[in-house]
C-alpha cells in the first residue's frame, strides 16, 4: 500500500450562529493515498462540503475550523499563515466547484483568469503563461483553445465552463484536487464526460482527488475509497467495492437501498424515514438512532466509535450489518 | 453597434420633439402672455394696440401653429430674446451653463471621491463601526432637505464665522482682479453651494457602492479567486470591485445630466448664477424664451446621458453587446 499524501486528523469545524455553535464537521479523519480518489458521500448538510472548504481554508465567518490537522504533502495546511496558504491554494491544491455557471468571473476572459493563477504560482511571463493556459484548455478537451482563451465565460456552455474550471484548477500541477460536486449542476451526458475527463487526467497526472457528491452512481464510477458522512461525522469508510458490496452501517445500507435499479421491480422506492436531525439539537448517542431500524438502548445512550471491522473497513455502529 | 447608436439617436430625437411640445403647451397654460405683461406696465396702451401686438407676435394663432413657429426658429439657431434681460438668450445661457457645470461638476467630483471609497469599504465590512458611520452620514445627507442644509451652512460659515460669502457667484469688480485673485474669489463663492450639493449626492453613492460591493463579494467567483490562491487585494479590487463597478458607472453616467441642468434649489438659495436659478427666474418672470431653452437643455442632456449610460454599460460588462 502506498503512502498517504493527504491526511486529515480530527477535523472540527463549527459555525458560530446566533442560535449557538453548529458543529458542521465533528472529529473527521481520513487518508488519501497518492493517485487515489476518496469519495465523500452524504445528504445535504452532512458536512461533506464544509470538510473540503476547511481543508482549503475557504470558510467565511461565522464558519471556523476549531481543531484538527490536515496534512497535504506532509504540511499541516491548517497551521499555515494566510500568506503561506495563498501559495498553496491553486498551486499544490486545486478545487473545482458545483456551479460552473457562476464560478467564473463574468468580466474577465477565460485566458485572463487562467493567466492570473499561472503567473502567480509558476512565475511565468505573460507569453509563457498564455502558452500554458492554452495547453491546459486543450488538455481538458476544449476545442479551438486559442480562441476560447480570448472568450468570456458567458460565451461558453456549462460543460465547457466546467472544463475551463478544471483547466484552471490543474494549471499549476496540483498534487491534490478537491472536487466539490463538480457534476451536480450539469446534465447527465455532460456529467459523464466531465467524470471521464477527471479520471483520465487523474491517471495521467498521478493526482490525488477528494470527490464530494451526493450521487452514489457517480461515486461508484470514480472512487477508490468511500467515506460516508452523517450529521458532521464519519459513519463508514471502506473501499468502493466493500461499500457497494457489503455496506455495514445501517445508514449506508439505507442510502444504497434508496437508489432505483433497472430490473428491480417494486411498488415504492424505499426511503429513509424521518429527517436529518438539526445540527443544533443532535440526539444523544448515535446521531442516526432516531431513524435507524436497528437502534437499541445502547445506541440511544452512547455514541458508537469508528471501529475497524475488517482491514480498511471502519464503521461507527454498535450493530454493523 | 453603429446601428444601435443611430437608432437610439433617432428615438432620442422623437422624445425631444414630444417633450418640447408638452413643455411649450404647459408654458402656454401659464396666465399672462408677453403682451399682457407689457400692457400692465404701460398705462397709455389701448386695447387696439394690444390686439395689434398680439397679431404682430403671432400670439393670436392656435397653440400648434405657435409651437411650429417657435420650433422652426430654434432649429435655425434663433433662440430669441430674453424679455427680462433684454439680450439674446444665446448670450445669456452660455455663462450660466459654465457656472452650473463648475458647481455641479465639483460637487459630483467630491461626492464620488468620498462616497465611492466610503461605500466600498463599508460594503466589505458590513455592520462594522465604519459601516454604521458611513450609513449614518449617507442617510443624513439623503434626508436633509437641500434648502435647509444650505441655510444652515450660510448661518454657520457665512454669518457666524464669515469664512465664505453667503451668496453670489463672483464679487462685484471681479473682472478687475488678477487671474489668480479672480479664481480665488470664484472658489470662495463656490464652497458653500458645493458642500450643500455634495452632502446631498454623496449619500446616494455611499449606498450604491456599499450594496454593489456587498453583492459582488457574495458571488461564487470570489470563492474561485480565493481558491486560486489570489491575495486579498486581488480578490477585492480585481475580482470584487471590477464587478461592483458595473452598477456604479451606470448611476454616475445617469447623474451627469445634472451637470447641465444645474440645481434649482441650491442655486436659488445661494443666489448662484447657474442655469437652475436662470430657469427659476425665467419662470417667475414669465421669460418664455429663456425658460424654454433651459428646459430643452435639461431634456436633451438627460436623454443623452441615458444613452451614454447604456453605451458605457456595454463597455464595462462584456455580457452586454448591442450588435
Amino acid at each position: 500500500m502506498s503512502e498517504a499524501i493527504v491526511s486529515v486528523r480530527n477535523l472540527r469545524t463549527s459555525f458560530f450562529t446566533k442560535a449557538g455553535e453548529v458543529r458542521a464537521v465533528n472529529d473527521v479523519s481520513f487518508d488519501i493515498n497518492k493517485g487515489e480518489t476518496l469519495g465523500i458521500v452524504g445528504e445535504s448538510g452532512c458536512g461533506k462540503s464544509v470538510t473540503s472548504y476547511s481543508i482549503m481554508r475557504l470558510l467565511d465567518p461565522p464558519g471556523k475550523t476549531v481543531g484538527g490537522q490536515a496534512f497535504v504533502d506532509g504540511v499541516d495546511v491548517l497551521a499555515l499563515e494566510e500568506d503561506a496558504m495563498q501559495d498553496v491554494r491553486g498551486n499544490k491544491m486545486g478545487m473545482i466547484f458545483q456551479e460552473p455557471m457562476t464560478a467564473l468571473n463574468p468580466v474577465f476572459t477565460i485566458g485572463y483568469q487562467l493567466d492570473e493563477q499561472i503567473m502567480k504560482h509558476l512565475k511565468l511571463s505573460k507569453a509563457a503563461s498564455r502558452e500554458r493556459a492554452i495547453e491546459m484548455l486543450h488538455l481538458v478537451g476544449i476545442p479551438s483553445p486559442d480562441q476560447r482563451y480570448e472568450n468570456y465565460p458567458h460565451q461558453l456552455s456549462g460543460g465547457m465552463r466546467q472544463r475551463a474550471m478544471i483547466a484552471m484548477a490543474l494549471s499549476c500541477n496540483p498534487d491534490f484536487l478537491i472536487a466539490d460536486e463538480p457534476t451536480t449542476a450539469l446534465d447527465v451526458t455532460i456529467q459523464g464526460q466531465i467524470l471521464e475527463l477527471i479520471q483520465s487526467l487523474q491517471a495521467r497526472l498521478n493526482m490525488t482527488v477528494q470527490f464530494i457528491t451526493h450521487d452514489l452512481g457517480v461515486i461508484s464510477e470514480i472512487a477508490d475509497n468511500v467515506m460516508v458522512m452523517y450529521a458532521g461525522r464519519t459513519v463508514e469508510v471502506a473501499s468502493a467495492e466493500r461499500i457497494f458490496g457489503n455496506p455495514s452501517h445501517p445508514y449506508t445500507h439505507a442510502l444504497l437501498d434508496s437508489i432505483p435499479r433497472i430490473g428491480r421491480r417494486m411498488e415504492r422506492l424505499p426511503t429513509i424515514d424521518g429527517v436529518v436531525p438539526s445540527p443544533l439539537n443532535l440526539p444523544k448517542g448515535c446521531s442516526f438512532q432516531n431513524r435507524c431500524p436497528f437502534a437499541t438502548e445502547q445506541c440511544r445512550q452512547e455514541r458508537p466509535p469508528l471501529d475497524t471491522i475488517d482491514p480498511g473497513h471502519n464503521v461507527a455502529c454498535f450493530h454493523p450489518l | 453597434m453603429t446601428t444601435y447608436i443611430l437608432r437610439r439617436f433617432l428615438q432620442t430625437g422623437v422624445v425631444v420633439i414630444i417633450l418640447s411640445f408638452v413643455t411649450f403647451a404647459v408654458m402656454a397654460l401659464m396666465p399672462g402672455d408677453p403682451v399682457d405683461l407689457r400692457a400692465s406696465a404701460d398705462p397709455h396702451i389701448t386695447p387696439e394696440d394690444i390686439e395689434r401686438l398680439r397679431e404682430l407676435y403671432g400670439l393670436d394663432k392656435p397653440l400648434i401653429i405657435r409651437y411650429k413657429n417657435w420650433a422652426m426658429e430654434v432649429l435655425q439657431g434663433e433662440l430669441g430674446f430674453s424679455r427680462t434681460y433684454r439680450i439674446p438668450v444665446t448670450d445669456l445661457i452660455g455663462d450660466r451653463l459654465v457656472n452650473s457645470v463648475i458647481l455641479s461638476g465639483s460637487a459630483l467630483f467630491v461626492a464620488l471621491l468620498i462616497g465611492i471609497p466610503l461605500g466600498v469599504f463599508s460594503g466589505l465590512k458590513p455592520n462594522s463601526k465604519l459601516d454604521y458611520s458611513a450609513n449614518m452620514i449617507a442617510f443624513a445627507g439623503i434626508s436633509t432637505p437641500s434648502f435647509f442644509l444650505a441655510l444652515l451652512l450660510i448661518l454657520l460659515f457665512a454669518v457666524q464665522l464669515s469664512w465664505f460669502p453667503a451668496s453670489g457667484t463672483l464679487s462685484p469688480g471681479n473682472s478687475e482682479l488678477s487671474f489668480f485673485d479672480g479664481l480665488l474669489d470664484r472658489l470662495n463663492h463656490l464652497v458653500l453651494p458645493m458642500l450643500s450639493l455634495t452632502a446631498l449626492q454623496m449619500g446616494v453613492y455611499v449606498r450604491y457602492s456599499r450594496s454593489s460591493m456587498m453583492e459582488a463579494m457574495r458571488n461564487d467567483f470570489i470563492r474561485t479567486a480565493k481558491a486560486k490562491g489570489m491575495d486579498r487585494k486581488t480578490v477585492i479590487w480585481v475580482h470584487g470591485f471590477r464587478n461592483a463597478l458595473i452598477p456604479i458607472v451606470t448611476i454616475v453616467a445617469l447623474s451627469l445630466s445634472f451637470l447641465f441642468s444645474g440645481s434649482l434649489i441650491t442655486e436659488t438659495v445661494f443666489g448662484y448664477q447657474g442655469i437652475g436659478k436662470l430657469l427659476y427666474d425665467s419662470i417667475i418672470g414669465n421669460d418664455f424664451n429663456v425658460a424654454m431653452v433651459s428646459f430643452m437643455i435639461t431634456i436633451i442632456m438627460v436623454l443623452l446621458m441615458n444613452l451614454l449610460a447604456d453605451l458605457l454599460y456595454a463597455v464595462i460588462d462584456p455580457r452586454i453587446s448591442y450588435s
